[in-house]
C-alpha cells in the first residue's frame, strides 16, 4: 500500500505492507453527502449492537483518569494605547512594543 | 522504584537541537529528580553537549544511519528498550510528528498511557497531574496516568525553556540503535517540501493577522509590509479566508493554524472563540480594532481603539525607524 502523508512543511510518500493501520488527515478529500434517498435507505438499515464480550474484548483497567475540566482564567492586562490622532496611537504602540523588546 | 524524568530529544531537519528539548528538559527539571534525555537519530552526537548544558544529568545517544528519518519501527523499539533501562517515573516528549508517532506506542508497549499535547504539569506527591487544552482551546483538561512511567508530549513553546549553562557536565552514553533494516516494515519514497514563501506561520516570532474588519482583500497589503517590517508572517481569520480574501493556507484558529509567535498582532479581527482556540499559548497579543467591545481587548496585552487603515501605516513606519535606529 502507498499513501501519502501530510507533514508540518509538506507531503511524503510511504510504503507500507498489509495489514496496515492508517489514519486519516481532513486533507483526504471531500466528504460523500448522502442524497435524500441514501438517508431514507439508512433509516430502514438494521443496526445490530455488539457487546463487547461478543467480539471477545474485555475492558481493560483505565489508564488515564480525568481529575478536572475547567475553563481557565486568562487574567490579562490590558493597556489601552491612547492617543489624539490614529497615527499617534500607531507610533505610541511601536515605542510600547520596543520597550517591551518584542520589536 | 521508577524516579526522575526521561526526554525523548530529537534534532530538527538540519541538524541542530529541536527547540522543543530545552523546553522538556526544563518540565523535568522543575518535576524534581534527574533529567536523562534520549538523542535518536542520524548525526545527533554532537547534540549531546547541549542537552548537558540545559541541566540534563546523563545524555543517551543513539546515532545510526538508519535513524536519519522518524519511522516508528525503528524508533519506538529504541525508546522502550532506553524507557526499561532508565526507569523513569516520568516520559516526555515533544507534540511533534516524532513525538505524536511514538508516544501512544511506547505507552502501549510499556503498559502505560500517554496524554497528548499537555501545556502544564505539576507533581502531586508521585502523581504527575499534565494539563491539556481541550474543547478546541476553550477549556483546560487535566489528567493523571494509572501506569508507571507517566508519559505526555508536550505542545512547542507552552514552558519556559530550561537555561543554558556551558558549562554543564553530563554522562554521555553511546548505545547502538540495535534495529536494521528489516525491522522497519513502512519506507518512506519519497518527501516533497511545500515550497514556503517568506517565514512560515508556525514558527514565525512574529504574526500579523488580519479578519474581516480590513473591508477586503487589498487590506492584506499593509498587514503583509507590516510582517516583512517584523521579520513575521500573516495570518487571517476564517471568515476572511472563507470570503477568499486571503489563502485558507493561512487561516489561524480552530480550523486553520496553532501559532505560539512571541508577538501577535491581530488587525480587524473580534476574537471569536475558535479564532482564539489558535493563539491561546500566545502571552503577547495585540489588538486593533475600531470596535472598543471587541471581545479581543479582553484576551490582549495592548489594545488600539481606532482606524486600522491609518494606525496600521504609521505603526509600520515607527517600527521601521526603530529598528534602523538599532
Amino acid at each position: 500500500m502507498t499513501v501519502e502523508r501530510v507533514l508540518l512543511d509538506g507531503f511524503e510518500t510511504v510504503e507500507a505492507p498489509t495489514p496496515a493501520v492508517v489514519t486519516v488527515s481532513n486533507e483526504l478529500g471531500e466528504p460523500r453527502y448522502p442524497q435524500l434517498r441514501q438517508i431514507m435507505m439508512a433509516a430502514k438499515k438494521e443496526v445490530k449492537p455488539w457487546t463487547l464480550g461478543e467480539i471477545g474484548i474485555s475492558v481493560p483497567e483505565k489508564r488515564i483518569t480525568l481529575e478536572a475540566l475547567f475553563v481557565p482564567e486568562t487574567k490579562v492586562e490590558t493597556e489601552i494605547i491612547e492617543g489624539d490622532t490614529p497615527r499617534e496611537k500607531g507610533e505610541k504602540l511601536a515605542v510600547r512594543l520596543r520597550e517591551a523588546k518584542l520589536i | 522504584m521508577a524516579s526522575g524524568t526521561l526526554v525523548i530529544g530529537e534534532a530538527t531537519e538540519d541538524g541542530k537541537l529541536n527547540p522543543v528539548v530545552p523546553e522538556l528538559i526544563g518540565i523535568g527539571s522543575r518535576l524534581g529528580g534527574r533529567v536523562t534525555v534520549a538523542l535518536l537519530g542520524s548525526g545527533v552526537e554532537g547534540l549531546a553537549r547541549e542537552a548537558a548544558a540545559f541541566g540534563a544529568s546523563k545524555v543517551i545517544v543513539v546515532d545510526d544511519a538508519i535513524l536519519k528519518e522518524y519511522q516508528g519501527d525503528s524508533y519506538v523499539p529504541i525508546a522502550e528498550r532506553i524507557a526499561k533501562e532508565v526507569d523513569p517515573a516520568v516520559i516526555v516528549m515533544g507534540q511533534t510528528m516524532m513525538g505524536r508517532d511514538m508516544a501512544p506506542r511506547l505507552a502501549q508497549r510499556l503498559g502505560t498511557a500517554v496524554a497528548m499535547d499537555c501545556v502544564n504539569f505539576e507533581m502531586q506527591g508521585d502523581k504527575l497531574v499534565a494539563e491539556r487544552p481541550c474543547y478546541g482551546g476553550s477549556a483546560r483538561a487535566r489528567y493523571t496516568i494509572n501506569g508507571t512511567p507517566q508519559i505526555a508530549t508536550v505542545r512547542a513553546k507552552a514552558q519556559e525553556p530550561a537555561e543554558r549553562d556551558d558549562s554543564r557536565q553530563a554522562e554521555v552514553v553511546k548505545q547502538p540503535a540495535g534495529v536494521g533494516e528489516g525491522d522497519v516494515r513502512t519506507r518512506i519514497v519519497e518527501r516533497r517540501k511545500e515550497k514556503a514563501e517568506g517565514v512560515r506561520l508556525e514558527d514565525a516570532k512574529v504574526v500579523v493577522s488580519g479578519g474581516r474588519g480590513l473591508g477586503g482583500p487589498e487590506g492584506f497589503k499593509p498587514l503583509e509590509e507590516l510582517a516583512d517590517v517584523l521579520g513575521g508572517a500573516v495570518g487571517a481569520s476564517r471568515a476572511v479566508c472563507d470570503l477568499g480574501w486571503y489563502p485558507v493556507a493561512n487561516q489561524v484558529g480552530l480550523t486553520g493554524k496553532v501559532v505560539t509567535p512571541d508577538l501577535y498582532i491581530a488587525v480587524g479581527i473580534s476574537g471569536a472563540s475558535q479564532h482564539m482556540a489558535g493563539i491561546s499559548s500566545v502571552k503577547n497579543i495585540v489588538s486593533i480594532n475600531k470596535d472598543a467591545d471587541a471581545s479581543i481587548f479582553k484576551s490582549s496585552r495592548w489594545a488600539v481603539v481606532g482606524d486600522w487603515k491609518e494606525i496600521v501605516p504609521a505603526f509600520t513606519e515607527k517600527v521601521r525607524q526603530l529598528k534602523a535606529s538599532g
